[in-house]
């Protein structure tokens, strides 16, 4: 990690309101990212995608957040108003979600929509704003930009798709990216080419990155730190070249419930889960095994 | 078409072949919309035996799953399955010999029907009694608990809902699986309890199981054979222990496993990823 973090969280914790009272999302996570590569992984439910959107400070009205601090650089995330956060959102901090289909506006082309992401947080001319558009499309390895520019979401593939949200995304010049589960709806063949992308762009622009995902290796390949979540606390956080010795019983388990690719195994190990996980504090389970 | 290697190999189990697809496209739309979805595949499955489906999106894997389930019309070539010709009509009772699992669990279940009704239903379609017993014993057998049994499919997770679907392709007693993508939509974790209980069924039942997936590790954990597939094409087939070792002759499954970033892992904890550095 570099010297400064780019962004703060400090013992978050969120909950949603419930038919039965409050449900807890987050029971305080800490973390630190500068300008590196964090991965977070964990099962649905654990609250990895909660944490994006408390950095955003998206959450719906039903959620309740609380943290003694939330802070990208020097912008305090936890008690801007709204009208500052409009100018962090998008401008300092993008998000790119899971699935092209459903976060691309279906009745505006692809170029009409980059085009305009440049234009709200650059007051451009909306000349200005389409040769830019077709630059950022030509950035994100899309061949005939000027083609594609006209298409509607439903015209284009879902790799093409998740091209356009990278470049909708990453035309503010944003300092930090939040890639929740970009490439999940997408082919193997195209998600390492995604993540290529993703990768030289915020490498060039030197941003930080959170990845979100519930895919381990995927992270372990990409990111230069992880953080295993469960429940909505931090089981442990390691080094992604450490994975694979990875001592919290909850991480083991995850990834001894992977099929073997080079061994057949009769059954798949099932992963044991224990509530005590969620009121020790962070490390107890990787000091426990260390003795 | 000729599989190099292991048409010799394979020749004593062409005999007993419960799923027999030999030449078969699947065309959708005419005209300049025309688009041969599926050609000339051609393949058998053996009884009991787990036989897998790779290949990318569009490249026509779920097409032919769905063709060999009937419920797509076959446009040349001929698929048969325990000895019945698909296409040609079929009394319910026959129809409930193959049944088929999809990917989204959430997308597969009606909403509006309890668990009861949704594994109710196909006996009942059948003219078959749908009996206390016999509807326990089926969730008993997937791993759920009486107390699933009233519940709306809203009220249960991904991993429970895809165990009902389990089920209600189960209480028909068929002879095949069809099984589309049966783990993509749930946790690694999730995934290793459906896989095991899938495996497990398969061997209480005696089925044979054709499975389509885009996870190597997943195919290679479940199957013996692979058929991977390309634009509508069988490009390559081989057997499980060549795709462990990463013996692949067309330059298509290389592709495949070199770009596998997916849920797998090597024994030595090393993660599942050849070539790309």
């Amino acid at each position: 990690m570099s010297a400064l973090p780019l962004l703060t969280v400090e013992d978050l914790h969120v909950s949603y309101q419930g038919r039965s009272g409050r449900v807890p999302a987050l029971r305080g996570v800490s973390f630190e990212v500068g300008q590196e590569r964090l991965g977070i992984v964990g099962e649905s439910g654990s609250g990895k995608s909660t944490i994006g959107l408390s950095v955003l400070r998206l959450l719906p009205g039903t959620a309740s957040l609380a943290a003694t601090r939330l802070a990208l650089r020097g912008i305090d995330l936890l008690h801007a108003t709204e009208s500052a956060l409009r100018t962090v959102r998008g401008r300092r901090i993008s998000m790119v979600l899971q699935d092209p289909k459903f976060s691309l506006n279906p009745v505006l082309t692809v170029g009409q929509q980059i085009a305009e992401s440049y234009a709200v947080h650059a007051h451009s001319t909306r000349h200005e704003a389409k040769r830019k558009a077709l630059e950022m499309l030509e950035a994100v390895r899309i061949r005939d930009p000027e083609r594609v520019f006209g298409l509607y979401p439903h015209e284009v593939s879902g790799g093409m798709g998740q091209r356009v949200m990278i470049a909708m995304m990453l035309i503010p010049e944003p300092d930090f990216l939040i890639a929740d589960e970009p490439t999940s709806a997408l082919d193997v063949t195209v998600q390492a080419q995604l993540l290529e992308l993703i990768d030289e762009l915020i490498r060039r622009r030197q941003m930080g990155l959170i990845l979100i995902s519930h895919n381990l290796n995927l992270v372990a390949s990409f990111c230069d730190r992880i953080l295993v979540l469960y429940g909505g606390r931090v089981m442990e956080m390691l080094n992604a070249s450490e994975l694979a010795s990875a001592r919290h019983p909850y991480t083991r388990g995850l990834l001894a419930c992977r099929p073997l690719i080079d061994r057949p195994q009769a059954e798949l190990p099932q992963l044991k889960r224990d509530l005590a996980w969620l009121s020790e504090p962070v490390g107890a389970g990787v000091a426990r095994t260390r003795d | 078409m000729i599989w190099p290697g292991s048409a010799s190999r394979l020749a004593p189990a062409w005999l007993g072949r419960v799923i027999e697809v030999a030449g078969a496209s699947v065309v959708y739309g005419a005209g300049s919309e025309r688009l041969e979805a599926v050609r000339n595949a051609s393949f058998g499955v053996r009884a009991g035996e787990i036989f897998g489906l790779v290949g990318e999106s569009g490249c026509g894997k779920s097409t032919l799953l769905r063709a060999i389930g009937g419920l797509v019309p076959l446009a040349g070539g001929s698929i048969a399955v325990a000895g019945q010709a698909i296409g040609e009509a079929r009394k319910p009772r026959k129809a409930g010999l193959v049944q088929m699992v999809f990917q989204d669990p959430y997308g597969s279940l009606n909403p509006t029907h309890t668990v009861d009704r949704i594994l109710s239903e196909p006996l009942l379609i059948q003219g078959a009694r749908s009996t206390d017993q016999r509807l326990s014993k089926c969730l008993r057998e997937v791993g759920l608990g009486p107390e699933h049994r009233y519940r709306y499919p809203h009220q249960l997770s991904g991993g429970q809902r895809q165990r009902v679907a389990i089920a209600r392709a189960l209480i028909t007693e068929p002879r095949v699986l069809l099984l589309d993508e049966p783990t993509s939509a749930l946790d690694l974790s999730v995934q290793a309890e459906i896989l095991n209980l899938l495996k497990r069924v398969g061997r209480a039942h005696e089925l044979t199981m054709l499975m389509v997936s885009h996870d190597l590790a997943v195919i290679a954990h479940m199957c013996s054979r692979i058929a991977v597939m390309h634009v509508g094409e069988i490009v390559e087939m081989l057997d499980v222990d060549s795709l462990r070792r990463g013996n692949a002759n067309h330059p298509y499954t290389q592709v495949l496993l070199n770009a596998s970033l997916d849920g797998g892992r090597r024994e030595d904890g090393s993660p599942f990823r050849h070539g790309r550095t």
